[in-house]
């Protein structure tokens, strides 16, 4: 209990209308760090909609397969209708200044051959096609990393994009596939019209070879019953030798008669079977060169029969020709021995004329044979037209199979391949057809690398308001006697600038040796560290000499301020209005700002700006001070006795 | 050294701070090259009154005349003319230099020379170990070296704060002997002191602070402040 009343009684000191304030202003302390501290990184990532991205589209639209792709613009119009960032649709050189200036955080280009590399997802080794992101780390860390997070959202909208442009190239492949096909069924189609006609060739000329089978049969026949009657004419013409012989002198009148008829009737025969012969030769050659000419039809065993058929025909007739021949002069011989017995062989004149018989039936064979050769011309006839028939048949079933070919081939060659390895790279592509490539005008690397213009910055802030916590910002001594003001005022500043561009250059030495800072210029980091250091010993200096105690809690105030509001975090888009209001009359921006471009590069002007803006704040409070050491000569009760001492 | 020391006619004058009013409604005289000694207890306004006296401390009413400059309008020409030997709170020799240190800063601060400085010493009868921190010293020491260090450059007038303050009785006499020395070169010295010593001093009695002065008094001293 004595605890708490001691704690009560030492709160009771704060009396006092300032003094009163001191409770509240400690209460107030954590309200003020966690609050602006939240307040300005509530929602950053909720605010990327502000953050100023340049999107270059430098993409050529290319026509493939009878589609027209526009990859690029399409990636534009998926972009545009999100609000992820701020897009500025620019061109490459105005992206590149200003990702250089800071006017954007990062750009995002799409390639002249965007399109064209997704237009190759239904060739064979289909490529992927990609974009680039640059980022610039002088323009701050974080949105870098705010950029990777949504790299996966736009991939996925950059790859629905190309998805789209496979879907319509791979339709328009399976359309041309479709017509391909259609052509390739009418060739079929023809195709099978062409079969068709040729097996009714075919038909035709087997038609034609058992008509040829069927005439050689009735020749055959003809020239049996010719060898028969010729055989019978023999034996009667012998039996007339023989009858003569014996009843010679009766019968020369009628075999005279008879002689003359047996010889004109042989001489006719003699001309049939001359005939004869000659038409069978030429069914043979005709056969023959059928046979030459279509080679394929030369392997046909019914054209092989039909072929040995004609030669054996040819053969027969050329005999039977033989026989008639013989038959005609011994006809002859009979009607000159006839005629020299003419006036004794009256008696030989009846069975002369029994011979008739048999040379009618010669005569009747003869026909048949004539009428058998006929039916081997119509044969043969048949045969040849069948074969054209069966030529123009075959001709059109090889253009039909050609053209059929060609169209399949065709059709092949644009369906995608089938070959594992390359089914597989295809279906990587595919899968996922776009890559994204990043890179970094001005690299920080790692995220100590990037934050270090940032914890430099509060760490220098930090410096200046412990610094006249310690030392006296006024020499008292001086103010009372003959000495300027701004002799003075440099004289309470001096020493803790002094120690404050130690302390930064300690601090720097520590985080490049220990921790491989490795800044891009080192001269400008240690010319800014030690300049910033100044200028902000300069502002507590100030607000020390100035306020006193109030003053370093003043200092506290825009410690935290100016932790929320530099942008040494997240860019300043994203922080509420309040924040980007105060943004640019905060010295810790401009340290900020240099010191990214000092350690991870970027626009030597932007250097030179946060130079001269620190230096302006280094001369406009060293000059303010000045004049507060001049009102300070005359003393007030209140700074005599101060009601808080810190 | 000869000096023309300050002389000072003030008519209802008044001070006020933060809480209250300090002093008020004081008339006073001090003539040139006199010890006078600002007596009372502590807390009633005795530092506000000796910077007031030399142009440090704006009055809030009052006529206040030092050589023929009238405050507040002249008070940079008065602040020229008197030097703060000591001022408590805020203007006393650092603890933590040594002799030397101090004697370079003024000479720095005030352009006073190496010559005038040792003579200042040698009128003060002090002859300090140059290498002692101001700490280790004697307060009664340290106080005159802080008057030596103040007198170094001839000003008109000093200020010495609280003179008896931390101060055994011997010492006191040691001191208050020391500051009349001074004002035998013309130079006057304001002190402030618990209790005026006897002699030839010009004593200005300040009262003890009331604790609660009238609202209407308040009200008119601030309309009267022009």
């Amino acid at each position: 209990m004595k605890a708490f009343t001691l704690a009560w009684l030492e709160l009771r000191r704060f009396r006092g209308p300032l003094r009163r304030l001191v409770p509240l202003v400690l209460v107030l302390v954590p309200l003020l760090y966690g609050s602006l501290y939240l307040w300005s990184n509530w929602d950053p990532y909720g605010k990327l909609g502000q953050v100023p991205v340049a999107v270059v589209n430098s993409d050529l639209p290319v026509d493939s397969r009878g589609e027209h792709i526009n990859a690029g613009e399409q990636f534009v119009q998926q972009i545009k209708a999100t609000d992820t960032f701020d897009w500025h649709f620019v061109d490459a050189a105005d992206a590149r200044r200003g990702l250089a200036e800071g006017t954007y955080y990062f750009t995002i280009e799409v390639p002249s051959d965007f399109s064209a590399r997704l237009a190759t997802a239904a060739d064979r080794n289909p490529e992927r096609a990609a974009l680039h992101i640059v980022k610039n780390d002088a323009n701050g860390f974080i949105v870098g990393i705010m950029a990777d997070t949504v790299k996966t959202e736009l991939q996925n909208q950059i790859n629905a994009a190309a998805h789209a442009t496979y879907a319509r190239a791979l339709y328009g492949e399976l359309d041309q596939a479709r017509q391909k096909l259609q052509l390739a069924s009418e060739a079929s189609k023809q195709l099978v019209e062409g079969t068709e006609l040729s097996k009714e060739g075919t038909a035709a000329l087997t038609t034609g070879l058992n008509g040829v089978r069927d005439g050689t049969g009735e020749i055959t026949r003809g020239v049996h019953s010719i060898a028969d009657a010729s055989a019978q004419l023999d034996q009667q013409l012998r039996a007339i030798t023989d009858f003569t012989a014996e009843r010679l002198p009766g019968a020369v009148n009628a075999l005279v008669n008879a002689s003359n008829v047996a010889v004109n009737s042989l001489s006719a025969i003699k001309t049939t079977t001359g005939f004869l012969g000659q038409r069978a030769a030429e069914g043979r050659a005709a056969v023959e060169e059928l046979g030459e000419k279509h080679p394929d039809i030369a392997q046909d065993s019914a054209y092989q029969r039909a072929l040995d058929i004609s030669r054996k025909l040819a053969d027969s007739a050329a005999t039977a020709d033989g026989d008639a021949q013989k038959a005609l002069a011994t006809a002859q011989d009979a009607n000159r021995q006839a005629l020299a017995l003419q006036n004794n062989l009256g008696p030989l004149q009846n069975q002369v004329r029994a011979i008739t018989a048999p040379a009618d039936t010669l005569r009747a064979g003869t026909a048949e044979l004539a009428g058998g050769g006929l039916g081997i011309t119509n044969g043969l006839n048949t045969l040849a037209a069948s074969s054209g028939v069966l030529h123009t048949g075959a001709g059109q079933l090889n253009d039909g199979a050609k053209s059929l070919q060609g169209l399949v081939d065709d059709t092949l060659g644009k369906i995608p391949p089938t070959n594992p390895t390359e089914v597989a790279q295809a279906a990587d592509v595919l899968g996922s057809p776009t890559e994204i490539h990043v890179e970094n005008i001005n690299p920080a690397h790692v995220y100590g690398r990037g934050l270090a213009p940032f914890f430099f910055a509060i760490a220098l802030w930090v410096f200046g308001l412990f610094a006249y916590l310690l030392l006296k910002p006024v020499n008292q001594r001086a103010m009372a006697d003959r000495v300027n003001a701004w002799t003075i005022a440099l004289a309470g500043f001096l020493p803790a600038a002094a120690l404050g561009v130690l302390g930064g250059l300690v601090l720097y030495a520590v985080v490049d040796f220990g921790l491989g800072l490795d800044p891009v210029h080192l001269w400008w980091t240690l010319g800014l560290v030690s300049l910033a250091a100044l200028a902000f010993v300069a502002i507590d200096h100030f607000l020390r000499t100035a306020l006193g105690a109030v003053g370093d809690l003043l200092s506290l105030v825009l410690l935290i301020i100016q932790l929320t509001a530099s942008g040494g975090l997240y860019p300043m888009e994203t922080a509420p209005a309040p924040f980007q209001a105060v943004h640019p009359f905060l010295p810790m921006s401009y340290l900020v700002d240099g010191l990214r471009v000092t350690i991870s590069g970027g626009e030597t002007q932007h250097l030179l700006k946060d130079a001269v803006v620190l230096g302006g704040f280094l001369v406009v409070f060293l000059l303010l001070t000045t004049l507060v050491v001049q009102k300070q000569r005359t003393w007030s009760v209140a700074r005599l006795h101060p009601q808080i001492e810190l | 050294m000869d000096v023309d020391g300050v002389s000072i006619l003030g008519r209802g004058i008044a001070a006020k701070g933060p809480e209250g009013v300090v002093f008020a409604n004081l008339d006073l005289q001090v003539s040139g090259g006199a010890l006078a000694v600002i007596a009372g207890p502590s807390g009633t306004g005795r530092t506000s009154l000796l910077l007031a006296l030399s142009g440090r401390l704006p009055l809030i009413t009052g006529y206040l005349d030092v050589s023929g400059h009238v405050l507040p309008a002249q008070a940079k020409a008065v602040r020229q003319l008197v030097r703060p030997a000591r001022v408590r709170p805020g203007y006393e020799l650092e603890e933590k230099h040594r002799v030397r240190e101090a004697i370079l800063e003024r000479r720095l601060i005030s352009g006073a020379s190496d010559r005038s400085i040792d003579a200042a010493l040698d009128l003060l009868g002090l002859a300090p170990d140059r290498s002692a921190l101001i700490d280790e010293l004697h307060p009664a020491d340290r106080l005159l070296l802080a008057v030596a260090l103040a007198i170094a450059p001839s000003p008109a007038g000093i200020l010495v704060d609280d003179v008896d303050v931390g101060l055994p009785l011997p010492s006191r006499a040691r001191v208050w002997a020391a500051l009349h020395e001074v004002t035998r070169t013309g130079m006057t010295v304001l002190a402030s002191a618990a209790d005026a010593p006897s002699g030839d001093v010009e004593v200005i009695h300040l009262p003890a602070r009331e604790q609660d002065w009238p609202t209407d008094v308040l009200d008119l001293l601030e309309e009267d402040t022009p």
